[in-house]
């Protein structure tokens, strides 16, 4: 929606009705007029309704604003952010390990704390947790026709070549790492 | 238009809980006991043929356990319960319909849906991909029939998993194939009944031509399961959980408790649990009973004793629950007994604003349901017993459950991750 009006409503004036009057449409709040910035869409949401007179007749979605300054009142708060939102993409699927070790490193140290998500498919060079003969690794894995390569970042450590007397079992792939670099 | 039902259960499902993050013990024997390491409640397939049935005792089969490294462990619910949810909400994608049966059971309504078989393949895989719990699926025309096919789907390796009963033909096969006594609904009591009748697979109860003879032994249920065999949808789906009508909470102590004292810690700790399920489904109680007993097995000294009170006003404020289950016990508590077990029961439920109100009793104020909840929120994010009754006591040793084989906290919780290399 924004596309189609921004230009339009820029340097315009609008009159933002509240959603309870609409059908008198008498004005609630102060006319406004600002420019509409693509990152603004996320301050307000808008519903239009007509454009009248070179205006364009918006009706404010939430409560009514009582119009402080630049008409910036409590519908506008948003959630607050949340990592678990945003790195977990499919909270059935997404489990934690705790990293031990340097294997990985600098990319991941000791202490640190995977994001592991089983669901999504595991494509060469990606940084996996799996079961390798009874230890759980973190590794780069490689493969192809003809062999399995578990890499480390740490250039200390060497590849494991994967053969078919050891038992592999892939838990899932790591898609971040949580750090908190003081402890309380 | 016929209904489609798909039973999706998952394979020896605490099993499968404790592999997840021990894959080394995949194809080997693994067991999970009860609370208070007591009897097997969740046995590997390859335990199960050492000859091990489920529910035997452990302290039975402790020798052939170590002989055969079969590797044992406690019940850790706070881990079956998150998987459990894992594949519950997984398996939400799949229809919109769908019934949690049990910790590891539901049903998915796939009516209307094409390419079933294919489709229940995709459900198996990926379930297993994403949470990684092998399950079974079984589909057919109603929930009876399904569940005959999970059992195929589970016991038979060649279908791999999936068995999808929606002709004629394969649900002939099937039914002649399964015993009477395998078919749900039809417990040890009804299989002997109808097997003297001379129903002895599924397909005979199914085809047995007198349905009124049937109404009236086994009554409408019974007549309900026979139509199900035929395929027509008598058990509909229940997308909403019934509150429970009666609540009990009881557990064996883990050594031989004397004191009053420590039995009061203990019924305190299980009335706290009772009321807390309690106020999860809104419900107020109107009756409260406590009981405590000796081994059932040390000859000479036995004693079981129990009372219980009927409240003037139902109530949902634990403090006032432990108090009257103080009283019960003051009631019933012998000396010199060697205690084993003690439990709780909550009767009379009713539904938060069904209550009847009395002259002469303190009914929950304002200010106490408020308290509860409070507690229930705090204990529901900072983990359960985070903040309790004191009488709950500090330390439980003198009767806590012994939980010997208890793996760690893999998912609930950030102290006990599983470290990686």
């Amino acid at each position: 929606m924004f596309a189609q009006y921004k230009a339009n409503i820029l340097n315009k004036v609008y009159q933002i009705y509240s959603p309870h009057i609409k059908s008198n449409l008498s004005p609630v709040g102060a006319s406004l007029s600002y420019s509409l910035q693509p990152e603004d869409k996320h301050l307000v949401r808008f519903k239009a309704h007509e454009q009248r007179q070179g205006r364009v007749v918006c009706e404010l979605l939430g409560q009514r604003v009582s119009c402080g300054l630049f008409g910036i009142g409590d519908n506008f708060l948003e959630q607050y952010q949340s990592l678990d939102k945003r790195f977990i993409k499919n909270q059935a699927s997404t489990f934690f390990f705790e990293a031990s070790g340097i294997s990985m490193s600098p990319l991941i140290m000791s202490g640190d704390i995977l994001i592991v998500d089983r669901s999504l498919e595991i494509t060469n060079n990606k940084i996996i947790v799996a079961h390798l003969d009874g230890a759980m690794i973190c590794k780069r894995i490689y493969k192809n026709k003809k062999e399995t390569i578990l890499k480390s970042d740490n250039k200390n450590n060497k590849p494991i070549y994967v053969t078919k007397e050891m038992n592999l079992v892939i838990f899932g792939m790591v898609t971040g790492i949580a750090r908190e670099f003081y402890q309380s | 238009m016929s209904k489609v039902y798909a039973l999706v259960d998952c394979n020896s499902f605490f099993v499968s809980c404790e592999r997840l993050f021990r894959p080394e013990l995949i194809n080997t024997p693994v067991g999970v006991l009860s609370n208070n390491d007591g009897c097997f409640i969740s046995l590997s397939r390859e335990l199960k043929s050492l000859g091990v049935p489920m529910g035997t005792p452990y302290f039975k089969v402790r020798t052939i356990c170590k002989k055969n490294k079969v590797t044992v462990f406690s019940s850790n619910f706070a881990l079956y319960s998150n998987l459990s949810n894992r594949v519950m909400k997984t398996l939400a994608q799949f229809t919109p319909r769908m019934e949690i049966y049990s910790i590891d059971e539901a049903f998915l309504d796939l009516t209307g849906f094409k390419d079933i078989h294919c489709y229940a393949k995709f459900i198996k895989k990926k379930v297993e991909k994403d949470t990684g719990i092998p399950v079974s699926i079984g589909v057919s025309t109603s929930k009876t029939l399904a569940k005959l096919a999970n059992n195929m789907a589970k016991k038979t390796k060649r279908t791999n998993g999936v068995v999808v009963l929606l002709d004629q033909q394969s649900q002939d096969v099937a039914l002649h194939n399964t015993p009477i006594g395998k078919v749900w609904g039809v417990g040890r009591a009804l299989d002997v009944d109808m097997q003297l009748m001379g129903l002895y697979t599924a397909k005979d109860l199914r085809d047995y031509k007198n349905s009124a003879h049937i109404k009236k032994k086994y009554t409408k249920v019974g007549l309900q399961i026979k139509e199900e065999l035929q395929g027509h949808e008598r058990f509909t789906l229940e997308q909403t959980v019934k509150p429970k009508k009666s609540i009990m909470c009881s557990r064996s102590f883990g050594s031989s408790v004397y004191r009053l004292e420590d039995l009061r810690k203990a019924v305190a700790n299980y009335m706290s649990s009772a009321f807390e399920t309690l106020r999860k489904q809104n419900s107020t109680c109107g009756e409260i009973g406590v009981f405590i007993r000796t081994s059932r097995h040390k000859k000479g000294h036995i004693y079981r004793g129990s009372n219980h009170i009927k409240l003037l006003s139902p109530t949902s404020d634990s403090r006032k629950a432990v108090g009257y289950g103080f009283e019960i016990l003051n009631r019933i508590y012998k000396k010199g007994y060697e205690y084993k077990k003690a439990g709780v029961y909550l009767g009379k439920l009713q539904q938060e604003g069904n209550k009847q109100l009395s002259l002469f009793e303190n009914y929950d104020n304002e200010r106490s349901l408020k308290l509860m909840k409070t507690i229930d929120v705090i204990n529901h994010r900072e983990g359960k017993g985070a903040i309790k009754l004191a009488a709950c006591g500090i330390d439980n040793k003198s009767w806590a459950m012994n939980r010997n084989f208890l793996s760690p906290r893999y998912v609930s919780g950030w102290s006990q991750l599983l470290k990686v290399k």
